[in-house]
C-alpha cells in the first residue's frame, strides 16, 4: 500500500508493505520558493526504499520540519484496526491564524491534503468525534471541523487562510493543525494604495532567570538581573520603532525557564529574530568585550544521526524520541545565514555604540539557538567577572548604551530583511533567504 | 535499501549515543578493546610516577592538556606525560586526571572547579568517548558562556586532540545525561574538538610528533 500526500512544495512518498509494516520514507521536494530541489517523481512504482534518504535530510533542512515530523509518525503509528479512534477537537483562534489541536485517544495512521477551500484529514480506520466540535462562528480562517464518512476529518477554510503546518504531540496524542492567516499585505491602506508593512516579531530571551543566577560579579552583581533589565528596557525601546514590532520576553519575571522553552516561545510566536542577551565571566578576571554567537552546527552529524533515526523508526517510542530530537536540532540549520547577519548587526553596533571591546562575532554549540526556527543569536554584552566591567553594567547608563546597540542592531537587521524580501515577497517568516 | 545500509549503520550507533548514556551505569565499558586496563583507574600524576616506575616498562607519551591561558582569553596546552596504554578509555582517563590535578605552569588557570572527580570513561566502537563526572562540574561552575565554553572544551579538546581513537566527547553528571553545565553549551550529544579557542597552536604541534596526534 501506498500513500502519496501532496502539498504546497512538498511530494512526500510512503510505504507500507503488505502486512502494514512501515518500509523506509522517501522525501522529494520541489516548487519555484525551493531553489536547487527539483520537481519530483511523484510515481510510486519509482520509489526504491531508501534511496533518497540525503535528498530528505537537505530538504527537511530547507524548511519542512514540521511536515517532514508528521509524515515520518505516519510510519510509526501501529495500523491496528478495531474500533473508531476518538478525537477531541479543540480550536484555538489568534490574529496570526487558528490552531487546531485533534487529541486521539489511540494511535492511529493518517494522511493529511489540501483541496481547494478545505484540508482533509484521511485516517487510516474509523474516528469518531468526542464531545462538540469548536465553534468558529466569526473565524474567517477556519470556517468549521465536520466527518465526512468514517475516516475523513474536514476543515473547511475561510477567506483569510493562506498555508498550514502540522506536527504531532505525545501524550496524549495530538494532531496539530496551524492555519496562518494571510499577512495583512492583502488589506490595502485606502490611503495610500500600498500594502502596510508586515508586523515584525521579536523575541528577547533575558538569560538565566530564578535560582539559575548566571555568572556573579566580584561584588554580586547576577547575570540573571542584568539580563531581564536590559530586555525589558530593550523591549521598551523597540516600541518605537517605525512601524512598531511586536515584542516577546521569554521571561518577563525572575524565574528558572528551560533552554529549549525560551526556543518554543520564539518559534511558537514566528519571530522574525531571536535574541538571547547574556553577560559573560571568565576564569580570567581580566577579560573584557563582548561577543555575538550564532550557532556551530554540525552539518555531518545531524544527516547521519537524521539517516539513523529514520532507519531506527521501527519501535514507536524511541523512534519518535529520536526523530523529534533530530527534527529540534536540525531547526536553526536553514537559518544559520540570517543569524549570522544578525549577529554581525548586533556586533557592529555593540562596537560602535558602547565602545567595548570587540571580541566579534564567534560561534558555538549553544543550546537555546539549536531549535529556533529564525534568525537567532546569543549576545555577551560584558564581563561581569570583570571588576571595571561589573561596574559599568550596574550604571542605568551603561545599560541604555547597550539598548541603543541592541535596537539597532534590529533594526540594521530588518531593514536587510526587507531589502532581500521586497523582490519577491513571501507570505510566511520562511521570506527569508534559503541558504546557499 | 542496500544503497544507505553501511552509512545508516553508522549513523545509528550516533543516535544510540543517548541509549548508551542511559547505559553507562552498568558496569561495561562499551566497545571498549578487550585488554584489560593495566593501570589502576584515576591515578594522579605523582602517583603514577612513584608508584609503577620499576612496575613496567610501560611506555609513557607526551600529551597536551588544555587548561585557560592566564595571558589571553583561550585554552593552552601544557604537556604532560601518560603511560601508553592500548586502552584508549585509560588514557583520556590520564589525560582528564592532569586537567583536574591543575595547570603547573604559572601561566594557566585550573579551569574545572574544585571537588570535581572523574567516575568513569566509556569510549564507544564510533570514537566518541563519554566522560562521566561527578556533579561538582556542573555545580560548582557557575560563570557566563566563555567560562563554560573553556571548560567544556579543555575536556574535550585534551581528549581529542590526544588520543587518536576519540572522535568526540560526550559528557554524563553522576552517570546522567544532561542538557548543560550551566545554560549555555549544548551536551545532549557528544561534541567535537573546536581549535578555534586554543591560543598557543605550538604544544599541539610539539606534542603531536610524540603521541601520533592526528591532524
Amino acid at each position: 500500500m501506498t500513500d502519496v500526500v501532496d502539498a504546497p512544495s512538498l511530494v512526500q512518498i510512503w510505504s507500507l508493505d503488505a502486512t502494514g509494516a512501515p518500509e523506509p520514507a522517501n522525501w522529494f521536494g520541489g516548487g519555484p520558493d525551493q531553489p536547487g530541489i527539483h520537481p519530483i517523481l511523484v510515481d510510486p512504482r519509482h520509489v526504491t526504499a531508501g534511496r533518497h534518504l540525503s535528498a530528505a535530510t537537505r530538504l527537511i533542512r530547507r524548511g519542512l520540519i514540521a511536515r517532514a515530523a508528521l509524515f515520518a509518525t505516519l510510519a510509526i503509528a501501529p495500523s491496528s484496526a478495531s474500533a473508531p479512534v476518538g478525537v477531541a477537537i479543540v480550536a484555538d483562534v489568534s490574529e496570526a491564524g487558528t490552531r487546531v489541536v485533534l487529541t486521539h485517544d489511540a494511535p492511529v495512521g493518517y494522511t493529511i491534503r489540501e483541496e481547494s477551500g478545505r484540508i482533509e484529514i484521511d485516517y487510516e480506520r474509523a474516528v469518531a468525534i468526542q464531545g462538540e466540535s469548536p465553534r468558529l462562528a466569526n473565524d474567517t480562517i477556519l470556517r468549521r471541523v465536520r466527518n465526512r464518512g468514517e475516516r475523513t476529518l474536514v476543515l473547511t477554510l475561510g477567506p483569510k487562510f493562506e498555508s498550514y503546518e502540522t506536527f504531532e504531540l505525545k501524550n496524549p496524542l495530538r494532531l496539530v493543525v496551524d492555519l496562518h492567516a494571510k499577512r495583512s499585505a492583502d488589506r490595502r491602506d485606502a490611503s495610500s494604495g500600498r500594502a502596510p508593512e508586515p508586523t515584525r516579531v521579536i523575541v528577547l530571551d533575558p538569560g538565566h532567570g530564578g535560582i539559575e543566577q548566571g555568572a556573579v560579579g566580584p561584588t554580586g552583581l547576577d547575570e540573571k538581573e542584568v539580563t531581564l533589565d536590559i530586555a525589558r528596557r530593550l523591549r521598551l525601546r523597540l516600541s518605537s520603532m517605525k512601524p512598531k514590532p511586536t515584542v516577546v520576553l521569554t521571561r518577563d519575571e525572575d524565574r528558572v525557564l528551560a533552554l529549549d522553552e525560551r526556543t518554543a516561545v520564539a518559534n511558537h510566536n514566528r519571530a522574525d529574530l531571536f535574541l538571547s542577551i547574556h553577560v559573560n565571566s571568565s576564569p580570567r578576571s581580566s577579560a573584557t568585550g563582548a561577543e555575538t554567537y550564532f550557532l556551530a552546527a554540525e552539518a555531518s552529524d545531524d544527516e547521519a544521526r537524521m539517516a539513523a533515526a529514520l532507519e531506527n523508526r521501527g519501535s514507536t517510542e524511541v523512534a519518535q524520541r529520536n526523530l523529534d530530537l533530530v527534527l529540534w536540532e536540525l531547526a536553526q540549520t536553514q537559518f544559520l545565514a540570517e543569524s549570522a547577519a544578525l549577529a554581525e548587526a548586533v556586533q557592529r553596533q555593540l562596537n560602535l555604540l558602547t565602545g567595548t571591546r570587540d571580541r566579534g562575532v564567534r560561534q558555538a554549540p549553544f543550546r537555546v539557538l539549536t531549535g529556533a526556527q529564525m534568525a537567532a543569536v546569543l549576545v555577551e554584552v560584558g564581563f561581569i567577572s570583570n571588576p571595571a566591567e561589573e561596574t559599568k553594567l550596574r550604571s542605568s547608563e551603561y545599560r541604555e548604551q547597550i539598548v541603543s546597540a541592541l535596537a539597532a542592531a534590529v533594526g540594521d537587521f530588518l531593514a536587510r530583511a526587507e531589502r532581500l524580501d521586497a523582490p519577491a515577497p513571501v507570505p510566511s517568516r520562511s521570506a527569508a533567504p534559503v541558504l546557499p | 535499501m542496500s544503497a544507505v545500509a553501511p552509512r545508516a549503520r553508522r549513523a545509528s550507533a550516533v543516535v544510540a549515543v543517548a541509549l548508551l548514556a542511559a547505559a553507562a551505569c552498568v558496569d561495561k565499558p562499551p566497545a571498549q578493546a578487550p585488554t584489560p586496563d593495566p593501570l589502576p583507574p584515576a591515578p594522579t600524576s605523582a602517583e603514577v610516577t612513584d608508584e609503577t616506575a620499576g612496575l613496567a616498562p610501560a611506555r609513557r607519551i607526551a600529551v597536551a592538556v588544555y587548561f585557560p591561558s592566564r595571558a589571553s582569553d583561550g585554552l593552552d596546552g601544557e604537556v604532560n606525560e601518560i603511560f601508553d596504554t592500548t586502552a584508549a578509555g585509560d588514557r583520556a582517563k590520564q589525560i582528564l586526571m592532569e586537567l583536574i590535578s591543575g595547570p603547573s605552569r604559572a601561566d594557566l588557570l585550573s579551569v574545572l572547579p574544585p571537588g570535581t572527580h572523574l567516575r568513569q570513561v566509556y569510549v564507544t566502537a564510533d570514537g566518541t568517548a563519554w566522560v562521566d563526572f561527578s556533579d561538582e562540574l556542573k555545580t560548582g561552575l557557575g560563570g557566563g558562556s566563555f567560562q563554560e565554553l573553556l571548560t567544556v572544551y579543555s575536556v574535550v579538546d585534551s581528549v581529542v586532540f590526544n588520543v587518536p581513537e576519540i572522535r568526540r566527547v560526550g559528557f554524563l553528571i553522576d552517570g546522567q545525561p544532561i542538557d548543560t553545565l550551566n545554560g549555555h553549551v549544548d551536551l545532549t550529544r557528544p561534541l567535537r574538538p573546536d581549535r578555534s579557542i586554543i591560543v598557543s597552536g605550538k604544544t599541539a604541534d610539539a606534542v603531536g610528533t610524540v603521541a601520533g596526534l592526528r591532524p
